[in-house]
């Protein structure tokens, strides 16, 4: 800012020019004080009422003349001592009231007259008058220029809004107002900890790395933001910005209320003037005002369509959660409208298909947001990406930890606002809704399942338990028709087989009962210290008597004791030999191995040379009512419970057993282990 | 003596099912599965009455009923199969018992199948 004003200097001029030619001698020079400056500087000089302006001020011709002259307030003359030119000078203080304007001084070849002096006195109210005008006037003009750029800046943040193009009004107003002072504005993030992008003026190019300033240590706009809380609205500190080609920069607060909500940024090539920092300072005031509007406008308008959405979705039908695929078109809908709510890009990525070939998501998700949905499958968990958050990926899945269904990502993405609390919020219900809707489904499918199980089982054990009843039923009937004679051995044997197929039923339901027990974790188990070889004898033992055609053998010396249910180990033992028999129709030899191993361990292994397992029944055949269907069997007897009930015996003892071997038609080895450390 | 075959695959049964065979004047053959049964009609030559299970091992079902009513004067079906009534419908046969079957019904059905000359005219013309 320069000491003189263009519309004033006429009259400086021509007030100058006529004290030069009062005076007649030498050189007449004023200087002001400069209100950028801490000196006084000459603004324009005269010989024999010749006047030259001078653009920039200059210092004053004779050394400390004028100086003492500005701060004694009194005239002083320098004759005693000349400058280096050989001049003396004479200066006088031009004073208002308290105030010192500036000074006039007069400066010859020849040592000033005593007239001389007594002259420029005598001129100096006459010239101080004129240089007061001349303030006055360059102050009305200034405030009137101020008043004009707060209205307008006023009109511009009152204007839109939308909080970016109120922002930019702001700055471009700034910008005119201020010649070559660039002007932009930044906003606290949600959660505080820095202040992020809003708008610019001209200047968007040397702003790419100044998009989110994080606040805390020694900068400007730390101090700005820091200091609002005490002095609102104060300018706060010059910084440096030579990397921009930028020689001073200065931050102050934008304020609603007590705290502040914001910076604005001004940077200029040349050093920003105390003129220039007040006006910034009244700008930003007024611009507060507005800006604080729009912003709260903006965020209750999506506040308002987050509510809407919100309140529609409580209200929609989530799809027939049973199909995902139905679940996931219904969330891609939602995501549009969330989309459209937030002013945000809402995409949902899905996984690609089973064959892999697919990648997971669509071409519209950029390599940021596809980087951000790989970590969210990942991690299971929702990701955050940028500073401020612009990006946010929320996994969808159904279903309990370990038995996972993965549905998709939820993506978000913001441009220049940071993703906030009530955009996740809204993102985490619209995936709460789907999931629930598919959790609903597949709830719905498991009972559906459950019932047709049940219906299969029940049909399953009504078909086994009529063979029994055939023979009870029909041998009872004979008996009392006396079909066959009543001979007493035609009785007994009638008995024989009744009491047998008695047995067998009552075997059916126990190992119901059994399923029933272990389903409800309800299998207790009596454990003692046990010989498994003994055991194994007696289990061969009892199968042996009903089954003529099998040659048994127990391979096992000594003792082979553990810690166990000898009551439900038998039960074991007996399925498994009873399935080698069952499974090996036409005979043959049936080998019981008792295994001693290590760290006290016991195994057993029962093998035959029957029917074999076919290799797709091998996981199936541990499962509840399900039996091998070997290559010619018609589906052998049975409730396919014998297995299922071996295995669970196994595993409360906290032992394994599985199938070792199985060759279709060269027959199987099923093998178990208990006791030890494991 | 006429020779009825008898073709189920559990024991107990298959004797309850020869009591009662001998009972009405016949001469049982027992089968335990579909192919011994395929193969007993065949050494046997004649045989009046074939009493089935439709589930026994290897062959079974429709593909057995239909194998022994081409070469067997009367079948009965004896199961508990679910849709042993409509196999037995398919092939015509003589009669259906769902088990567990009532005794005196099979003992009456044998009874009748056995005695008289009208099953002789129902014979299929033999072709090996």
């Amino acid at each position: 800012m320069r000491a003189v004003r263009e519309a004033d200097a006429a009259a400086i001029e021509h007030a100058v020019g006529s004290a030069s030619r009062v005076l007649g001698l030498g050189r007449l020079a004023l200087a002001l004080w400069d209100p950028g400056l801490t000196r006084l500087s000459v603004v324009a000089e005269a010989r024999m009422g010749e006047v030259r302006m001078l653009t920039p001020a200059q210092p004053l011709a004779v050394d400390g003349v004028g100086d003492r002259a500005f701060n004694l307030r009194r005239t002083v003359v320098g004759s005693e001592r000349p400058n280096e030119r050989g001049r003396v000078a004479a200066a006088v203080p031009l004073c208002d009231g308290e105030l010192t304007l500036g000074v006039l001084e007069l400066s010859g070849d020849a040592p000033l007259a005593e007239a001389d002096v007594a002259r420029l006195e005598a001129l100096a109210p006459l010239v101080t008058r004129v240089v007061q005008h001349s303030r006055l006037v360059s102050r009305l003009d200034r405030e009137r220029a101020i008043v004009a750029a707060l209205a307008d800046v006023r009109a511009a943040a009152t204007q839109a809004t939308d909080p970016g193009r109120c922002g930019s009004l702001i700055c471009a107003r700034l910008e005119a107002i201020l010649p070559g002072v660039r002007v932009s504005l930044y906003v606290m993030a949600p959660g505080g900890g820095q202040v992020e992008y809003l708008a610019a003026g001209s200047a968007q190019a040397w702003l790419t790395e100044w998009r989110a300033i994080p606040l805390g240590g020694d900068n400007i706009v730390t101090r700005a933001v820091v200091a609002a809380d005490f002095e609102p609205q104060r300018t706060l500190g010059h910084e440096a910005a030579a990397r921009y080609g930028m020689l001073d920069s200065v931050a102050v607060s934008l304020c609603d209320g007590p705290h502040a909500f914001g910076v604005l940024i001004a940077s200029s090539p040349q050093r920003i003037e105390t003129e220039a920092l007040e006006l910034l300072a009244t700008s930003a005031r007024a611009a507060s005002v507005g800006l604080a509007l729009a912003l709260g406008v903006d965020a209750q308008r999506r506040a308002e369509r987050r509510a809407r959405l919100l309140a529609t979705l409580a209200l929609a039908d989530p799809p027939d959660g049973v199909r995902p695929e139905a679940a996931l078109a219904w969330l891609r809908g939602l995501a549009r409208s969330a989309g459209e709510a937030t002013s945000s890009r809402c995409l949902l990525a899905v996984p690609g298909t089973p064959g892999g070939a697919t990648p997971l998501g669509t071409p519209r998700l950029g390599e940021r947001a596809l980087e951000a949905v790989q970590r969210a499958r990942s991690s299971g968990q929702s990701v955050r990406d940028g500073h401020p958050c612009t990006l946010l990926a929320i996994p969808i899945s159904v279903g309990s930890p370990g038995a996972q269904l993965e549905l998709g990502v939820l993506t978000m993405e913001t441009n220049a606002r940071a993703i906030d609390p009530e955009d996740e919020a809204l993102l985490t219900t619209l995936v709460g809704r789907v999931a629930a809707a598919v959790e609903r489904g597949r709830l719905a499918e498991a009972r559906r399942r459950a019932e047709r199980e049940k219906d299969e089982v029940l049909s399953i054990v009504a078909h086994e338990l009529r063979t029994p009843i055939t023979s009870l039923q029909g041998f009872a009937a004979a008996s009392l028709a006396g079909i066959g004679g009543a001979s007493e051995a035609r009785t007994r044997r009638a008995f024989e087989i009744i009491e047998r197929q008695a047995r067998r039923m009552g075997g059916l339901v126990s190992d119901l009962l059994d399923v029933t027990r272990i389903e409800r974790g309800q299998l207790e188990l009596r454990r003692e210290r046990v010989d498994l070889c003994a055991l194994s004898r007696e289990a061969i033992e009892r199968v042996s008597a009903t089954a003529p055609r099998h040659q048994f053998e127990l391979r096992a010396s000594g003792e082979a004791c553990a810690h166990v249910d000898p009551t439900r180990v038998e039960q074991l033992l007996l399925n498994l030999i009873g399935n080698a028999v069952r499974y090996s129709p036409a005979g043959g030899p049936v080998t019981v191995q008792v295994v001693r191993e290590e760290a006290g361990a016991v195994r057993v292994d029962v093998r035959d040379q029957g029917v074999g397992v076919l290799p797709a029944d091998r996981a199936r055949i541990f499962e509840r009512f399900q039996r091998s269907a070997g290559p010619d069997q018609a589906g052998e007897p049975g409730l396919g419970l014998g297995l299922y009930i071996a295995r669970e015996i196994a595993v409360r003892h906290g032992g394994t057993l599985w199938l070792a071997e199985s060759e279709v038609g060269r027959g199987s080895v099923f093998s178990f282990r208990l006791g030890g450390e494991a | 003596m006429r020779r009825v075959l008898i073709v189920e695959d559990d024991a107990d049964i298959s004797e309850l099912l020869t009591l009662m065979v001998v009972d009405a004047g016949g001469e049982p053959l027992r089968a335990f599965a579909g192919d011994e049964a395929v193969a007993a009609v065949a050494a046997a030559g004649e045989v009046a009455v074939a009493i089935v299970d439709l589930s026994v091992p290897r062959l079974k079902g429709s593909a057995l009923v239909a194998a022994l009513a081409a070469q067997v004067a009367h079948v009965v079906v004896v199961s508990a199969a679910r849709d042993a009534e409509l196999v037995a419908s398919a092939h015509k046969v003589r009669a259906c018992f769902t088990k567990p079957f009532d005794v005196q019904a099979l003992r009456r059905c044998l009874t009748e199948l056995l005695s008289g000359d009208q099953s002789q005219r129902d014979l299929p013309p033999r072709t090996a």
